[in-house]
């Protein structure tokens, strides 16, 4: 396990403000990362991804945010436990966040160069030339021909934009890059260039990554591991072969029958009644115990443990057995 | 089955500095009652304008939109608001398409008070219907959308523009804003109404696998221009154009072992602004010959119903 | 089909703006200065001890005291009175002003936003043209030309200040223009009149309300310069603004003078500034305590 390049232990973070209340946004959460590997972190809106992403880099917003328990390990060193300066020493340059949506992560009055030029001394002490050379080098690396260094963002459409602002996080050849739904804005034949594209950099740069996406056809490209995420808490957990062939829990088997699939005939989609629950009043028992169809009186009023179904894999559900009858 | 909508040569160019933006370039297509046409395309392909041109909510350039035969772009006023009854739209984002100050109420009931000669009573009892309908709880009645969710927000949308009991809908991206288990419940929810109220749908998407699990009839959009239409499983079974085939292999399929066999595009899309003769997917197509960059290919019906606008389809297609 | 009867609250908008604006302590005690003021100036005949423009140039300059509250001026005039019944003028002054000129000027601004293009070009150049003169120089020409007297400041001020409120409300009106919920309410035929109050105008009443409340009080000091060049209110008529600006000349050896008018005038555009902020959160129906 030594060669895990993060671990995310126990996590919880909640949201305290006055018109809503306590809400339990991360419940437990524990991760770990391989070097080298990609995670993938799956769930719906307001499940919670995200503020795990914000977790990790110490970035929620305050005074709202907080941790409440558990610990985010990085090479082993515990982030916790960093001060703030050491925080921005890391952020950027050993771990890099990209948004979702490229158009507001970008400067518009500053050419793209001079942005990720930016980016690199502000982590290394070389001097602007080296920079801007070290910049265009970046951008060819993504795909972009290096003299349109010189170019402003809105001289780029939005597939190059988002290569922009990967090549902005790669500047410092990061050693764990989190990706927050870094496709979803762009069109398909776009966001298959961009995901090739992320493959290949992070086989040749041996980046480890986390990639917080809904999309189950970008997980099953991108991912060595995934983690479903539902209501806060980690549902399922295991290899991309055990979520997409041996997925266990009820939410993940309903995620997938909810997909309209390009080779199946049917007319009518199959579909988990009604909404995620409240997190400022979250169930007691299981969290996806008001939408599951196998739901039973222990379900509603015991806390429900990750329990491991084959090496590696683990499911947060009480009735695995009839469950792997039916699959 | 009787023809609802035929669409003509349809086109709106838009004046922008630059020159004239060619948005829905010589557009035709027939859609019969009951039926649904998905439109796909990425974004500035023109889906979105011709769905709001096809409904006379912005003026077209040329060509003909014949709703049972009238053709729209004519017709007089008075004439022109009975249609619009008839003939209504459903937006892609629940947030912005629903007025923040107005309740879930007044939101519905909106349409029949501007046509009017309602009672109180009828328009509380349609609006109850409706919510009903389209599975809102009646408790929402009195909330504002800021209050609701993306799918129960996409529900106030729909009872909205189905409160008139229109016979055609324009689905402009309506799922695209939700989540998954909340697109599969709105998804169902619209062929639901559909086969109950008898609607026919333009379905405009740029999620392929929605597209055809809705619809009857599948249109590919490049840059203002069909590329390709044909029957939702005969088009996933034979894709001719190679932008189609690019398209729909670009689609992660969510399945660790499905081997893709992705189909490059070259680039970026080109600028509909001024558009240059000559196909205008030729600049990224791996198959162009020089002659694609002189002709814009004529549509041509391949097999029957099967329409593609490609100089190769042929050679490409060993047909 | 079985379905409960729909239980509508008849959501009046005033009713659910003033539980919401209730709520906010600040703003309620803007509203009660504000209350507090109107109803001393309103009262001014009861109130005043003494008459506005009673002279006794023996007890000119009489520091405030139990007989003259806020002191005498340079005439021997009671301050307080002159306060009290200046409010009045001043008050009626910025009101109305400021009123008038937000209703003709959003009418302006949401026509030319609405209909854009060569309609939004002729009004606000027009506009413009109003603009690149100092608001206070637009007010005194405009005085010069219609006359003294506080109808002639009242319309001087309007005009001069119309154009702040177009603007104000042309850009958010554009922005609200493209949203999908007025394309929206175009699909189902909803007329033009029907679509700006009933979707747009709804929607940028804030920065309308926060343009109204400040006006008040530009109205005001406005109004103030023009009696102190002698073109708005004439003596012997009190109007805070021009006992300011007759103080000012002894502001050193009598600064009593100005503190007054000077406060009532802060006081009352601090109010309406609180006021304000209170009513654009409770007009807005996403806002929550």
């Amino acid at each position: 396990m030594s060669e895990n390049i993060l671990d995310i232990k126990n996590l919880s973070i909640t949201y305290v403000t006055k018109d809503l209340g306590t809400c339990y946004a991360v419940n437990d959460v524990s991760l770990s990362l391989q070097k080298g590997h990609t995670l993938g972190l799956v769930g719906e809106t307001g499940a919670g991804k995200t503020t795990i992403a914000k977790g990790i880099l110490r970035l929620l917003p305050k005074p709202q945010g907080h941790v409440t328990s558990g610990t985010v390990l990085f090479n082993g060193e515990d982030l916790y436990q960093k001060s703030e300066a050491a925080m921005r020493g890391i952020r950027g340059k050993k771990i890099s966040l990209i948004f979702q949506d490229p158009m507001t992560a970008l400067n518009p009055i500053d050419t793209v160069g001079e942005q990720i030029a930016e980016v690199i001394r502000l982590h290394a002490k070389i001097n602007k030339k080296e920079a801007a050379l070290r910049a265009v080098e970046i951008l060819e690396m993504v795909g972009i021909p290096g003299d349109r260094s010189t170019e402003y963002p809105h001289q780029f459409s939005g597939g190059m934009k988002q290569r922009v602002v990967i090549a902005m996080s790669l500047a410092c050849s990061p050693e764990l890059l989190i990706a927050d739904e870094p496709t979803t804005a762009l069109d398909v034949t776009i966001q298959a260039q961009v995901l090739d594209m992320m493959n290949d950099l992070k086989e040749r740069l041996g980046t480890s990554m986390i990639l917080i996406t809904h999309d189950l056809g970008v997980v099953a490209e991108m991912c060595d591991e995934v983690a479903v995420i539902y209501a806060g808490e980690v549902v399922e957990i295991g290899t991309a072969r055990d979520i997409f062939k041996h997925m266990s829990h009820p939410y993940t088997i309903g995620l997938f029958e909810s997909l309209p699939d390009l080779k199946s005939e049917s007319k009518r989609l199959k579909l988990i009644p009604g909404l995620m629950p409240d997190p400022t009043d979250l169930p007691k028992g299981c969290k996806f115990a008001p939408r599951c169809s196998h739901c039973t009186a222990e379900c509603e009023t015991m806390a429900i443990p990750l329990t491991e179904i084959t090496p590696g894999h683990f499911c947060r559900c009480l009735n695995l057995q009839q469950k792997e009858e039916r699959v | 089955m009787s023809t609802i909508l035929e669409v003509k040569d349809l086109k709106k160019y838009f004046k922008v500095n630059a020159g004239l933006l060619h948005a829905v370039d010589g557009v035709s297509f027939k859609i019969e009652e009951g039926q649904t046409l998905g439109v796909v395309g990425e974004s500035g392909c023109g889906k979105s304008t011709l769905g709001r041109v096809v409904l006379h909510l912005l003026d077209n350039t040329g060509g003909q939109i014949l709703y049972h035969g009238e053709d729209v772009t004519t017709v007089s006023r008075e004439k022109l608001s009975a249609l619009r009854r008839e003939m209504q739209i459903i937006f892609q984002d629940p947030f912005s398409s629903l007025n923040p100050r107005m309740t879930v109420y007044q939101t519905i009931a909106e349409p029949m008070q501007i046509i009017g000669g309602y009672t109180r009573a009828q328009i509380e009892e349609r609006v109850s219907e409706m919510m009903d309908i389209v599975g809102l709880a009646a408790r929402f009645v009195n909330s504002y959308p800021h209050e609701l969710d993306g799918g129960r927000r996409q529900r106030i949308v729909i009872a909205r523009a189905l409160v008139l009991n229109p016979k055609f809908v324009v689905c402009d991206e309506p799922v695209s804003a939700l989540d998954v288990s909340i697109q599969a419940q709105v998804l169902n929810l619209m062929l639901d109404i559909q086969e109950r109220m008898g609607l026919t749908y333009i379905f405009i998407t740029h999620d392929l696998s929605v597209v055809k699990y809705i619809s009857n009839d599948i249109m590919v959009m490049y840059l203002g221009q069909m590329v390709e239409k044909a029957p939702a499983d005969e088009l996933f079974m034979h894709r001719y154009h190679p932008y189609t085939r690019a398209l729909i292999s670009a689609v992660p399929i969510p399945d660790i072992d499905h081997k893709r066999e992705r189909i490059q595009l070259k680039g970026e899309l080109t600028s509909p602004i001024n558009p240059k003769p000559g196909c205008r997917f030729a600049a990224r197509c791996i198959y162009a010959k020089p002659e694609c960059f002189e002709v814009n290919p004529e549509i041509e019906e391949i097999t029957p119903g099967h329409f593609v606008r490609c100089h190769c389809v042929r050679e490409l297609n060993n047909l | 089909m079985s379905k409960e009867k729909l239980q509508i609250k008849r959501r009046s908008m005033f009713g659910e703006v003033m539980v919401r604006f209730l709520r906010k302590p600040i703003a309620v005690f803007g509203a009660v200065i504000m209350i507090v003021v109107v109803a001393l100036c309103l009262l001014a005949p009861v109130i005043a001890p003494y008459d506005y423009d009673a002279q006794d140039i023996t007890r000119k300059f009489t520091e405030p005291s139990q007989e003259f509250i806020c002191g005498t001026d340079n005439l021997g005039r009671d301050i307080f009175s002159r306060l009290l019944y200046g409010g009045r003028i001043s008050l009626m002054v910025g009101f109305v002003s400021a009123s008038v000129a937000a209703i003709l000027g959003v009418i302006l601004g949401a026509i030319a936003a609405f209909y854009g293009k060569r309609t939004d070009n002729i009004i606000m150049r027009i506009l413009d043209v109003f603009m690149a003169l100092p608001q206070t120089l637009l007010a005194i020409a405009i005085s010069a030309m219609i006359g003294t007297g506080i109808k002639g400041a009242i319309i001087a001020v309007t005009v001069a200040t119309i154009p702040r409120y177009a603007q104000a409300v042309r850009g958010p009106i554009l922005s609200i223009r493209n949203q999908e919920f007025v394309e929206a309410a175009f699909a189902i035929d909803a007329k033009d009149s029907r679509i700006v109050l009933r979707h747009i105008l709804p929607n940028v009443l804030s920065p309308i309300i926060v343009q109204v409340t400040m006006g008040v009080g530009n109205a005001i000091t406005m109004a103030a310069s023009l009696s102190f060049l002698g073109l708005g209110v004439q003596p012997p008529y009190p109007e805070w603004g021009a006992m300011l600006s007759a103080a000012r000349v002894y502001i050193l050896d009598h600064a009593y003078m100005v503190t007054f008018p000077g406060v009532a005038i802060a006081l009352v555009v601090l109010a309406l500034n609180l006021m304000g902020d209170g009513l654009r959160d409770a007009m807005d129906p996403r806002w929550k305590d």
